[in-house]
């Protein structure tokens, strides 16, 4: 599975309980992280609480969680930017179908309005939470 | 005392040429070779840094991470934003990561 950037915001400082409940089972989960979203991560606890470094090392350092630090095909984020998305979204997308992944679990409203759309499962931490029986 | 040195030769992105090019004209930079090893001191000692670290569970990092911004909030009174405000903060940095970093990669960026 691919975590949108909002999943670890909100999870790790337990801000939201199904983020929260989510990131306390990460460690029992696969998972691929885009380069993009560690960089949001990373930029917004350096922000609020001085933290940036100390998620950088938690997530590329993580046994269970694959940092992509390579960029997605063109074509791949090309195809979700024609069906709608914005670019930088269209890239996270790209992502999640370039490693196989079978869900993108996001609390981003605009990924969530266009689950029909694509070849995986985007669902909120909620449903995440439920559909893995955490 | 001079530092030894080593010629080599690099392939980057015509994008990142040009912006290069630019800075060192500007006097940023003594000349190419100059700006190319910062780039790489700066990337090293990143790099060094998770080096030293041995390969943890996901748990015992996240309860640790989680106490420092326990602690961090108690020591600034740091107010949390809604969930709203924390969402459209980070529609709003993936943005501008996107455009600093990752759109001039690719030949439909218009910058």
């Amino acid at each position: 599975m691919v975590l949108d950037s909002n999943e670890y915001i909100l999870g790790i400082p337990a801000n939201n309980a199904s983020c929260a409940k989510l990131m306390d089972q990460l460690g029992d989960l696969k998972v691929y992280a885009p380069s993009m979203v560690v960089k949001e991560v990373r930029r917004n606890f350096q922000r609020h609480y001085e933290l940036g470094r100390e998620f950088f090392r938690l997530i590329s350092k993580s046994k269970n969680i694959t940092v992509l630090w390579s960029e997605p095909p063109e074509e791949l984020i090309l195809k979700y930017i024609n069906l709608g998305f914005a670019e930088e979204d269209a890239a996270i997308a790209a992502c999640v179908e370039w490693v196989g992944a079978e869900y993108l679990i996001s609390e981003n409203r605009h990924f969530l309005s266009r689950s029909e759309q694509v070849a995986f499962e985007i669902v909120d931490a909620e449903t995440a939470v439920s559909l893995l029986q955490i | 005392m001079s530092v030894k040195t080593k010629e080599f030769t690099v392939e980057v992105p015509q994008y990142l040429y040009d912006e290069s090019v630019k800075l060192t004209n500007l006097g940023l930079f003594r000349d190419l070779s100059d700006l190319v090893a910062a780039g790489l001191r700066r990337e090293l000692r990143e790099a060094k840094e998770l080096v030293e670290f041995e390969p943890g569970g996901w748990e015992e990092g996240l309860a640790r991470l989680r106490a420092q911004i326990r602690e961090r909030k108690a020591k600034y009174g740091y107010e949390e934003p809604s969930e709203e405000e924390i969402l459209a903060e980070l529609r709003a940095t993936r943005r501008e990561i996107w455009k600093e970093e990752y759109q001039p990669r690719y030949s439909f960026g218009t910058g």
